[in-house]
C-alpha cells in the first residue's frame, strides 16, 4: 500500500473511483492537494463572518464575494496547480477575515480536507455541497467578469458553505441544503446566460469550421467570453488567427463575435486531447479557467493562463473585473510561431440555445405531434478519458433516427463529429453551448412542458443520460433535481464521494441511476 | 512494442487501466501492469496511458 499523502475524490476519474491518496490523478501534487484544502477551509471560514454579518443586517462587499467565488473556482480540476498562487490566494482571504471578524471563529488544522468529516454520511453531503457551490462560482465568476453579480447567490454560497462547518446540521438538514444548492445553481446560470447574451447577443445556427488557415494562430480554451472579446480586439489586424478550444467552442454562436475575421474556428477536442493537440497548435494557448493538463515541455512555453487558471512556470495574465487584460506578450509570441497544423477539416453546427430553439418551436412542437420525433435525450455534461467514455458515442449512434439529442459542454465531443443526419431540417444533435448552458436545455424543456400542456416536466418525452467528470457538473445535476427533473442516468461511475446512503436517497427521491450497456440503456431511455 | 509499469512508482489509480484496457490491467498489489502488447490498434490508447499517468510510471520498451 503506498502511503497516504492526500485525500480528494471530486472528480470522475479519481483513483480506483475511491480518492486520490499519493498524487491526483488529474496531476496535482500532494501539496497542492493540501493548500486547496487548505483554501476551501480559510474560505469557509471566511464566509462564517459574512454570513453572520449579512444575518446582523450588514453588507458584504462585492469584492469580498468575488475573492469567494475565485477561491472556490482556484479549487476545481484542473484549474490551478500553482502552489504560490494558492498560498496568495489563502493569504488574501484570511486578511479579509482579519479584518471583518469582530470575534474570531475557532479554527484548528483537524478541520482542514475531506476526511476531517467521520460520519460517512455528512461528510459525503458536506463534500456533495460543496463541489456544487464549486461549480456555481465558476459560473458566477465568468457572470462577474461581465460586470453581473447576484448579491443573493453570493449571500447563498457564503451561507452554505458556513454550514458546511456547522456540526449541528444532520442528514435531512444537509440534503436540504443540497437540493437549495441546487436551486441557486439554476440562478447561478440564469445569471451567466443573462451576463454572455447582454453583452454578445443570443446563441444563433452557427457552422464552425475545425480546419485551420495559414496565419499564425492563438488557441483560447475555457468559459470565459470576456477573456476572449479582449484577445479578439487586441489581435485584429495583426495577422493572427484565433481559434477555440473545447468549452470555448460555443463563443462562435454569439452574434457578437462573428464580426472578427480573423476568429478562424475551433481546433481540436475535449479538454483531455489537448497534450497532443496543444503540440500540434504550434501556438501559444491560453486558458481562462479550469481543465488545464500539466503541459509537455514541447508546449510549456505556448501555455498561458489567466482567471482562476494556473500552472507553475506558465505565465499568467492578471486583470480585475472591468479592466482590459494585457495579452501583448501572447500576441507577441504568436507572431514568432509557425501556423497550427491541421488535425481535422469540415464543419460542425451548434448554436440551438434557449432563443434559437425557441424561434424553431413550431417546427420543433410539429415533428413531435407528427411522430417525426420522438423522443429527446439530454447528453450533456463533461468528457473524460476512460474509455468507459466510448458509451456515450455508441449510445449516439445507436439511437433511432427519430431521437433528438441536446447536449451541452464538452460530452458533445464524444459525438458532435458523427454525421447522425436531421429530422425534417432539425439536426438530431442540437448544441446549446457550454455546460453552464444547460439552463438553456432546462429552459427548453420547460417551453415545451407548456407548449403540451403538461403539469410534470418527466412526462414530456425527455430522457437524461449525463456524463460527468468535475464540479460544474455537479451543480448542473443539483440544477435539475431542483427543477424536478426525475430518472437521470449519470455515468460513466458515480460519484465516489456519494456514500451508500446518499446514494440511495438519490436514487429512491430522484430516480438517479449510472449507466448500464448501450442496449440495455437503449431500451430504458428510449424504449 | 510493450509498456512496462514501473511497480515502484504506480500508485493503483486505474487511469492506464480505463484508457487501454486490453494492455494494462490491475495485479494483485493492486498495481498496474501492462498484460499485452502494445499493436496499432491500441497504440494511441497506450500513448495516452503514459502521457496521462500522474505519476510517469509507465514507459514503452522493445
Amino acid at each position: 500500500m503506498n502511503e497516504q499523502k492526500m485525500f480528494c475524490w471530486q472528480c470522475q476519474e479519481t483513483a480506483g473511483n475511491k480518492g486520490c491518496t499519493v498524487c491526483g490523478v488529474c496531476g496535482k501534487t500532494a501539496d497542492v492537494a493540501a493548500l486547496q484544502d487548505e483554501l476551501v477551509y480559510e474560505t469557509k471560514r471566511l464566509s462564517q463572518v459574512t454570513t453572520a454579518l449579512r444575518k446582523d443586517g450588514k453588507p458584504v462587499d462585492k469584492d469580498i464575494n468575488h475573492l469567494v467565488t475565485v477561491n472556490l473556482f482556484i479549487t476545481i480540476t484542473n484549474a490551478n496547480f500553482d502552489a504560490d498562487a494558492i498560498k496568495a490566494a489563502i493569504a488574501k482571504t484570511k486578511t479579509m477575515r482579519g479584518k471583518l471578524a469582530t470575534k474570531d471563529t475557532k479554527s484548528t488544522k483537524d478541520m482542514v480536507g475531506v476526511l476531517a468529516t467521520t460520519d460517512e454520511d455528512i461528510r459525503s453531503l458536506r463534500e456533495l455541497i460543496t463541489y456544487g457551490l464549486k461549480g456555481l462560482a465558476a459560473y458566477s465568476k465568468h457572470a462577474n467578469a461581465l460586470m453581473q453579480d447576484d448579491e443573493d447567490v453570493d449571500a447563498f454560497i457564503q451561507r452554505a458553505l458556513a454550514a458546511t462547518l456547522d456540526d449541528s446540521l444532520s442528514v435531512n438538514d444537509l440534503i436540504a441544503l443540497a437540493l437549495e444548492t441546487g436551486k441557486f445553481g439554476v440562478a447561478g446560470m440564469a445569471l451567466l446566460d443573462k451576463a454572455n447574451t447582454s453583452a454578445y447577443g443570443n446563441p444563433e445556427i452557427t457552422e464552425v469550421d475545425i480546419g485551420v488557415r495559414a496565419n499564425p494562430g492563438i488557441l483560447i480554451s475555457g468559459h470565459d467570453l470576456r477573456d476572449l472579446e479582449m484577445l479578439l480586439e487586441q489581435t485584429a489586424g495583426a495577422g493572427i488567427d484565433v481559434y477555440t478550444h473545447s468549452e470555448m467552442l460555443p463563443s462562435h454562436y454569439y452574434p457578437a463575435f462573428k464580426k472578427y475575421p480573423h476568429f478562424a474556428g475551433n481546433y481540436g477536442n475535449a479538454w483531455w486531447k489537448q497534450k497532443e493537440e496543444f503540440e500540434k497548435f504550434n501556438g501559444p494557448i491560453l486558458m481562462t479557467t479550469n481543465c488545464v493538463v500539466p503541459p509537455a515541455a514541447s508546449y510549456k512555453d505556448r501555455l498561458w493562463t489567466t482567471g482562476a487558471a494556473g500552472f507553475p512556470g506558465c505565465r499568467h495574465i492578471d486583470g480585475e473585473y472591468g479592466e482590459q487584460k494585457d495579452f501583448s506578450a501572447l500576441i507577441e509570441q504568436a507572431k514568432k510561431c509557425p501556423p497550427p497544423t491541421g488535425i481535422e477539416s469540415g464543419k460542425i453546427v451548434g448554436g440551438f440555445a434557449h432563443e434559437q430553439v425557441f424561434a424553431l418551436a413550431g417546427k420543433v412542437v410539429e415533428a413531435v405531434k407528427s411522430g417525426a420525433i420522438r423522443k429527446f435525450v439530454v447528453m450533456a455534461g463533461c468528457d473524460g478519458r476512460h474509455k468507459s467514455r466510448d458509451y456515450y458515442a455508441e449510445f449516439a449512434k445507436a439511437l433511432p433516427k427519430d431521437v433528438v439529442i441536446l447536449t451541452a459542454g464538452c460530452a458533445k465531443y464524444k459525438y458532435n463529429k458523427l454525421d447522425l443526419g436531421d429530422i425534417g431540417g432539425i439536426p438530431r444533435v442540437l448544441d446549446a453551448g457550454q455546460c453552464n448552458d444547460s439552463y438553456s436545455l432546462a429552459l427548453i424543456a420547460l417551453r415545451l412542458k407548456e407548449v403540451f400542456g403538461l403539469d410534470d416536466i418527466n412526462k414530456l418525452p425527455l430522457a437524461f443520460n449525463i456524463a460527468w467528470y468535475e464540479q460544474k457538473a455537479v451543480i448542473v445535476l443539483l440544477a435539475l433535481l431542483y427543477l424536478g427533473v426525475k430518472n437521470i442516468h449519470l455515468g460513466p461511475t458515480l460519484p465516489a464521494f456519494l456514500s451508500s446512503n446518499v446514494a440511495k436517497v438519490l436514487v429512491e427521491n430522484f430516480g438517479i441511476a449510472g449507466i448500464g450497456s448501450v442496449d440495455d440503456d437503449m431500451k430504458l431511455l428510449v424504449g | 512494442m510493450r509498456a512496462y509499469v514501473d511497480q515502484e512508482l504506480c500508485i493503483g489509480c486505474g487511469l492506464c487501466t480505463s484508457i487501454a484496457p486490453d494492455v494494462f490491467a490491475m495485479n494483485a498489489d493492486g498495481k498496474a501492469e501492462a498484460v499485452s502488447d502494445t499493436t496499432d490498434a491500441n497504440g494511441e490508447s497506450v500513448k495516452q496511458a503514459i502521457e496521462g499517468c500522474p505519476v510517469a510510471a509507465i514507459r514503452e520498451t522493445e
